[in-house]
């Protein structure tokens, strides 16, 4: 008996699908570099709502998400627009509390991420964070315990789990393995810690590219549900070394979307009107 | 800005220059080329180390700068760089900072910020710098809103107190002037910049700083003018900020 192998490439529309209602979310890159801006915009075409959005370091997909009421709840460590300023609808929704959003500090967001890959119950984190704000501001994440081994007070985190991760990638075979040629950021973590991934990248390769240099792999396909070809996915942000982030957008963006209105049509004018682009199949 | 950490940056140290994070950058590369040839330095979760820079990026983040760099880790490799206390300090901005050197990246009264980031590592760090872009009551207060990256927390004794590692804050530079800590770990005046009033320092403070008899910050030299022209080509230093060269 021979079965052939099942592929894992799907339209966008289809991969973003299975992101259901109230999902907990996480998009992998760096603030405007790596994300899968593609898939941002497919969700907020499709309307979703009541969704978590785990967001390690995010800028204008996050942005994107909250101003268009995708998401109303929001793990984060950082969102804002790195040398361009802060994230306008970030600002906003978590200013006139339309947004619940959990704070964490950098250093204890990856523990949890670490602890929902490793399947550990808690994490503990570096000593000084009690000195710092963020056991009174989120005291649901940071709870004191004992060392039981030096019986010093120690803070931990719960287990950071995330529904569906939307992973950027330069490339990926049809099973889901995995290229970044620039900066891997985060993903490799996101991916572990996450029940689903979706990968979306710039290319399909043959399985034949993959196995030609498999030290080159970042994600392995068997963490991969989709792979989604949607060249230009990162744009507007960047994905080096495939293109530079585009800052007069990014900058006009900053600017616009200080209002709600100004927000309404640049979503109309760059998220409804990208719909062909971001389905594009490759090759 | 760039030149007057660039000065201090020891030797055999190890630099994180986090988001936004040009001007620290830029003192990296004015100190390597200078007085502290072993210097290594981590860009941002892109990982890369030691890059050969021909000018300054608008942003860390930036591909291009992998050529040439001796080292590219990975985002959590990279982020363990930040609790190693024998080598490590970070340039750190913020939205808020206090007589005692501790930063608020989180939020001020109407004013939501991107989120404190890896501020809680100022808790193991080697030292620390801050640079601040803005110099008013709103920003140097008393004390902050939210210690999102403690520094000296109620004065060195505290600190001490507290268990943390690493010295805190060694510098602070605003469009004013430059600041270090005293012995009882509260914020003093090292030098104003070339002409900027005395008495706009403890004006535009919201805690006592003495400018009146501080010296000017010393001038570029040379050499200084030369490299900081040449990383300066793209204007991201600039940009950045005014003043920053």
């Amino acid at each position: 008996v021979t079965a052939a192998r099942r592929s894992k490439v799907v339209p966008l529309a289809q991969a973003v699908a299975t992101i259901p209602t109230g999902a907990r979310v996480a998009f992998g890159g760096n603030v405007n570099n790596n994300v899968a801006l593609a898939g941002v915009r497919e969700l907020i075409r499709q309307g979703r709502s009541g969704c978590t959005l785990i967001a390690f370091g995010q800028g204008l997909g996050a942005d994107l998400l909250i101003g268009a009421g995708v998401v109303d709840v929001v793990h984060t460590n950082y969102i804002g627009m790195e040398h361009l300023g802060l994230a306008p609808c970030f600002r906003r929704a978590a200013g006139d509390g339309s947004i619940r959003v959990v704070d964490w500090d950098s250093l204890g967001m990856i523990m949890a991420l670490q602890a929902a890959a490793s399947g550990v119950p808690l994490a503990a984190v570096p000593a000084g964070i009690e000195t710092t704000t963020w056991p009174t501001r989120s005291p649901d994440i940071y709870r004191r315990v004992v060392d039981p081994f030096s019986g010093a007070e120690t803070f931990v985190v719960p287990p950071l789990r995330i529904d569906v991760a939307v992973l950027y990638a330069s490339a990926a075979d049809p099973f889901g393995n995995a290229r970044h040629r620039g900066f891997v950021f985060w993903d490799e973590l996101l991916a572990q810690a996450a029940d689903r991934v979706i990968i979306v990248c710039e290319e399909v390769l043959p399985n034949e590219e993959i196995r030609a240099a498999a030290g080159q792999t970042t994600i392995p396909g068997y963490l991969v549900e989709h792979v989604v070809a949607s060249p230009g996915a990162a744009a507007p942000g960047g994905a080096p070394p495939e293109y530079a982030a585009d800052n007069a957008h990014l900058e006009r963006y900053c600017a616009q979307a200080r209002t709600a209105d100004g927000f309404t049509a640049y979503l109309e004018q760059f998220v409804s009107e990208a719909d062909r682009r971001d389905q594009a199949s490759g090759r | 800005m760039a030149a007057v950490l660039a000065r201090d940056i020891p030797d055999e140290s190890f630099a994180l220059c986090g988001m936004h994070g040009e001007i620290g950058l830029a003192a990296c590369l004015l100190a390597q080329r200078r007085q502290a040839p072993n210097l290594w330095f981590q860009l941002d979760g892109g990982g890369i180390i030691n890059p050969r820079l021909p000018q300054v990026p608008h942003t860390v983040n930036d591909w291009r700068l992998a050529d040439g760099a001796e080292a590219i880790v990975s985002g959590l490799s990279g982020m363990w760089n930040l609790t190693r206390p024998r080598l490590t300090f970070e340039f750190f901005g913020g939205l808020q900072i206090d007589r005692y050197g501790n930063l608020n990246l989180l939020e001020v009264p109407g004013l939501r910020g991107p989120g404190g980031a890896a501020g809680l590592a100022a808790a193991r760090y080697r030292f620390t710098y801050c640079y601040l872009h803005r110099h008013d009551v709103r920003t140097f207060v008393p004390a902050v809103e939210h210690v999102t990256a403690p520094g000296n927390l109620g004065g060195s004794a505290e600190r001490r107190a507290a268990g943390l590692l690493g010295g805190g804050p060694r510098l602070v530079v605003s469009p004013l002037g430059v600041f270090d800590f005293d012995a009882a770990g509260a914020m003093r005046v090292v030098s104003i910049h070339p002409g900027v009033d005395p008495a706009a320092v403890g004006a535009r403070s919201g805690f006592p700083l003495d400018a009146t008899a501080a010296p000017l910050t010393p001038h570029l030299d040379d050499e200084e003018r030369a490299i900081l022209a040449e990383l300066d080509r793209d204007s991201a230093l600039s940009a950045a900020l005014p003043e920053a060269r």
